[in-house]
């Protein structure tokens, strides 16, 4: 189980933007569990024309989105950045992933009291430096989300 | 019932909270608040709160930088099989400044009182 402290080392996500508390890493291939508190998110729009339009609780659907993203992005992390028997997760700076896009996706009558999600990520597959899977979002073992989604790995330049 | 076109520009506020997490020293807008921006835009224009049901083929295809101005593109279909009060959206989020292309994609809004009527 990677606590949050590690999940840092692995991806840029800070406050008030690291949406997931816990992953655990599947026994093998890209695959894993994480957690995800959407009470947790802080508010985080202060100011302009974004916060007249909308509050955060109306950001609900892309902010379970966001965690899928930030879990896969964790598990790819994990997988290709350090060895099964590296236990510093010392992060490479050169390397990041990039959200490309989801695809699928529904959500299935998430009710506003359902705030306590996991998220069961499973690779579909790799296309050069391109990952995709499949994330189901339950709470309380009811569906509330599913769909497909890619994150590219890439190295930063310069 | 009509297809629906809805333009919109934003600017986005450098001083936005979100970007001391996304990312430090390196701030991006998160794609998927391109989507809550949608469903904002479509609440305002139609005076109606919406839950987004499904979203389908999302493409980020370049970082939203603090202070770039979004210029939103949507095409709103009523689903007839279904309800007036359900559409399936597709945008486009361009850079207003050379045109090109933030994000597209293709998202299902519900209205609310649709969606809790189906949860009772």
């Amino acid at each position: 189980m990677l606590t949050q402290a590690q999940i840092k080392q692995i991806i840029p996500h800070r406050a008030p933007f690291l949406l997931i508390d816990k992953v655990r890493l599947g026994d093998s291939g890209l695959n894993g569990t994480a957690e995800f508190d959407l009470n947790q998110c802080q508010p985080f729009w202060q100011a302009g024309p974004l916060n007249e339009l909308m509050s955060p609780t109306e950001q609900k659907e892309a902010l379970l989105l966001e965690a899928a993203a930030q879990s896969f992005g964790v598990i790819v992390g994990a997988s290709t950045e350090h060895s099964e028997h590296d236990d510093s997760l010392e992060h490479d700076d050169s390397v990041q992933h990039l959200l490309l896009g989801f695809d699928n996706v529904s959500f299935n009558n998430w009710q506003q009291q359902q705030t306590c999600i996991e998220l069961n990520i499973s690779h579909q597959g790799t296309f050069g430096q391109m990952f995709r899977a499949k994330f189901d979002a339950t709470c309380n073992d009811q569906l509330i989300a599913s769909g497909l989604i890619s994150v590219m790995q890439g190295v930063k330049e310069g | 019932m009509h297809d629906i076109q809805i333009s919109q520009s934003y600017t986005i506020d450098p001083t936005l909270e979100v970007f001391k997490g996304h990312f430090p020293g390196a701030p991006i807008l998160p794609g998927v608040l391109i989507l809550a921006l949608v469903k904002a835009t479509v609440a305002e224009q139609l005076n109606q709160s919406f839950n987004i049901n499904g979203v389908s083929n999302q493409k980020f295809l370049q970082p939203v930088l603090p202070g770039s101005e979004v210029k939103l593109e949507l095409k709103l279909k009523p689903l007839e099989s279904t309800d007036s009060d359900q559409y399936n959206v597709s945008y486009k989020a361009f850079n207003a400044k050379d045109s090109s292309l933030f994000a597209k994609g293709r998202v299902i809004l519900n209205s609310k009182s649709q969606t809790d009527e189906l949860a009772a």
